[in-house]
């Protein structure tokens, strides 16, 4: 006997509107694993099979570093090495059913996210004064995409956000990832990554932004 | 090919996310990477629980201040790490305006330093003296206010709970030397040890001068007693301190007022007190029994009845009782007696209620407002009280409402 249906019928329109963003076409699909590349993981952490995993990942940890680097490619590049030889450190812990483009990704997020969050608390005026820093220098010139006006201002907004928000949002809206997924990731709760990427929405909407399904 | 929206933001990033996926790290990154993955290959690991200090200078510095602040702040609680701060003999009313010059003052005898003088030490004959301090220096006696400022802080550190109010005190102070006293301000010196018998009394200088004040009078040197020996040459125990001042505020007919404890020098120990006599209460106002009359001569009541009114008046009280006996005076008496007491001053009565709050209107049906309004104004008139609120409510058309709530308030 099917247990009745005590929700209410409109119970669809009352969940978060996130979950009907979440079958919305516009978002990508989430990337798959691929079970092929885990048997070529190496089983000793040298520097030439961290340098091959190099060769072949590189591009995923270089256009993520990008991204939340503003296209500042100094930055990226600092973001790519260290997480390379966070993976020479991390190589012998992996296990040969490991997704090394999942762990890559994860440890580029955070290493994104830590720098991001490290850099802003720099930034402000008494940890400045505190540390014997001077101003913090303009925009690095070697950006990527900034001399397009209408992605400057984009990107610019995203990086408006606090540095949880756009990071979730980024995973959410651009990588497809799961609110699950970005919860592991980020060490967070699916309830408050949904948080996350709802106020950054919100903020962005406020600034007049749209595109959100 | 459709364009996006111009204030599709998606759409922008993903163009930006593409743009980034075209783009290739420099090639000397891989070069750089190698190095430092052989780098790291080839030496030893590293305890990764050793902090780095580097970047710390300023915020380590900031926190040294703030611990020497504290330091400081606290150290006149800390009787050791006080001496290397305080000049020996130094005056601790060395910046009270008060005091009277060193001129004018007894001897000092009394050093009146925060630390009790300690023998010194032996030392070999030959020895060299001992060096002094590079910021210590001989005080001038030639010069009355040879010591630095106290500093405002002091004195409530010293005596956070009890601070010494302004009227003229009395301070009994160590460390056992003689009495010192300060002609203006009628400051008495001595240290519980002088009450011992057998221990000479100090003089007391200036001791009877400067006194002002309706229920304050300068102690006098106080009669030998024995209040239980101090645990130190110097501290004293609070009820060691309370006696003497009683005894002292004994002397001259007082009562205790008010004690300081001052100095603490540790074990809830202090070195000095500082304490205020003043007059004790006038008699309670009780009722008072009299009578009228000789006793011999016959007496019209209603005579003695005056009199015994006019004297309750006289004493600021009201007659209560009057009774006499008629005897073989027929209806006069020789004596009468009555029984006068304090007034009796009835409590004020209560405020009336400033304001009165109601409502008026069920909530449900649409009233017009003027009258609600009028009923109001005619609520609050029954009260005495004039209109002072009206709060319409109730979703009605404009100018109606369910429910009115008012306030009135008095004039």
């Amino acid at each position: 006997m099917p247990s009745p249906n005590l929700a209410p019928p409109d119970v669809a329109d009352l969940l978060a509107p996130l979950a009907r963003k979440r079958l919305a076409p516009e978002r990508p699909p989430p990337a798959e694993a691929s079970p092929s590349r885990a048997a070529e993981l190496p089983r000793t952490a040298t520097p030439s099979a961290v340098e091959a995993l190099y060769r072949e990942h590189h591009g995923l940890v270089y256009r993520l570093a990008l991204r939340y680097g503003k296209g500042n490619v100094a930055w990226a590049e600092d973001i790519t090495q260290e997480v390379f030889i966070d993976l020479m450190k991390a190589l012998s812990a992996l296990h040969d059913h490991d997704d090394l483009a999942g762990w890559l990704y994860r440890a580029t997020t955070n290493r994104c996210m830590s720098r991001l969050r490290r850099e802003r608390f720099r930034s402000l005026a008494p940890i400045r004064w505190l540390l014997g820093e001077h101003q913090p220098e303009p925009q690095q010139p070697d950006t990527l995409v900034m001399a397009r006006d209408d992605l400057r201002r984009a990107i610019e907004a995203i990086s408006a956000l606090p540095v949880k928000e756009q990071v979730a949002f980024s995973m959410y809206w651009l990588d497809g990832k799961e609110q699950e997924e970005i919860g592991q990731i980020l060490g967070h709760s699916k309830g408050y990554v949904c948080k996350l990427i709802q106020r950054a929405v919100e903020r962005l909407k406020k600034d007049g932004w749209g595109g959100f399904p | 090919m459709t364009t996006p929206a111009p204030n599709d933001l998606l759409a922008r990033l993903r163009a930006a996310d593409e743009l980034y996926a075209q783009a290739a790290p420099d090639p000397a990154l891989a070069a750089r990477l190698g190095a430092r993955l052989r780098g790291l290959a080839a030496e030893p690991p590293r305890a990764s629980w050793i902090p780095s200090f580097r970047g710390l200078g300023r915020p380590l510095a900031l926190v040294m201040v703030c611990a020497a602040v504290l330091f400081l702040s606290l150290d006149d609680d800390m009787p050791r790490a006080r001496t290397g701060l305080v000049l020996p003999k130094q005056t601790e009313f060395a910046a009270d305006p008060d005091a009277a010059p060193a001129s004018e003052r007894a001897p000092e005898t009394n050093p009146r330093s925060f630390d009790p003088p300690r023998p010194p030490e032996p030392r070999a004959p030959d020895s060299p003296p001992p060096a002094l301090s590079p910021s210590w220096r001989a005080p001038d006696t030639s010069f009355p206010f040879e010591s630095a400022p106290e500093r405002p802080s002091d004195r409530a550190l010293r005596s956070p709970k009890n601070q010494a109010p302004s009227g003229p005190r009395s301070r009994l102070m160590t460390p056992g030397g003689t009495g010192d006293a300060d002609d203006e301000g009628g400051l008495v010196f001595w240290s519980p040890r002088q009450t011992f018998p057998g221990e000479s009394r100090a003089p007391v200088h200036g001791a009877t001068g400067g006194v002002s004040g309706p229920n304050t009078s300068t102690p006098k040197s106080p009669d030998p007693v024995d209040p239980p020996p101090p645990e130190t040459s110097s501290c004293a125990t609070p009820e060691t301190w309370k006696q003497c001042a009683e005894l002292d505020c004994d002397e001259n007919g007082l009562v205790l007022a008010e004690i300081t404890y001052l100095d603490p020098c540790g074990d809830g120990l202090f070195r000095s007190a500082e304490y205020e006599c003043m007059e004790p209460d006038p008699e309670p106002d009780v009722c008072m029994t009299d009578t009228v009359g000789d006793g011999v001569t016959c007496q019209d009541p209603a005579l003695l009845k005056d009199m015994a009114f006019q004297a309750c008046q006289l004493a600021g009280q009201q007659m209560v009782d009057f009774q006499y006996t008629t005897g073989d005076c027929g209806w006069m008496t020789r004596q009468a007696s009555y029984t006068c007491c304090p007034p009796i001053v009835d409590p004020p009565p209560p405020p009336p209620p400033v304001c009165q709050s109601g409502s008026l209107g069920d909530g449900v049906t649409c009233i017009d407002g003027s009258i609600l309004k009028e009923k109001a104004y005619a609520a609050c008139s029954e009260l005495g009280l004039n209109l002072a609120d009206l709060q319409a409510s109730g979703d009605c058309p404009v100018g109606q409402a369910t429910k009115v709530g008012f306030t009135c308030c008095g004039p």
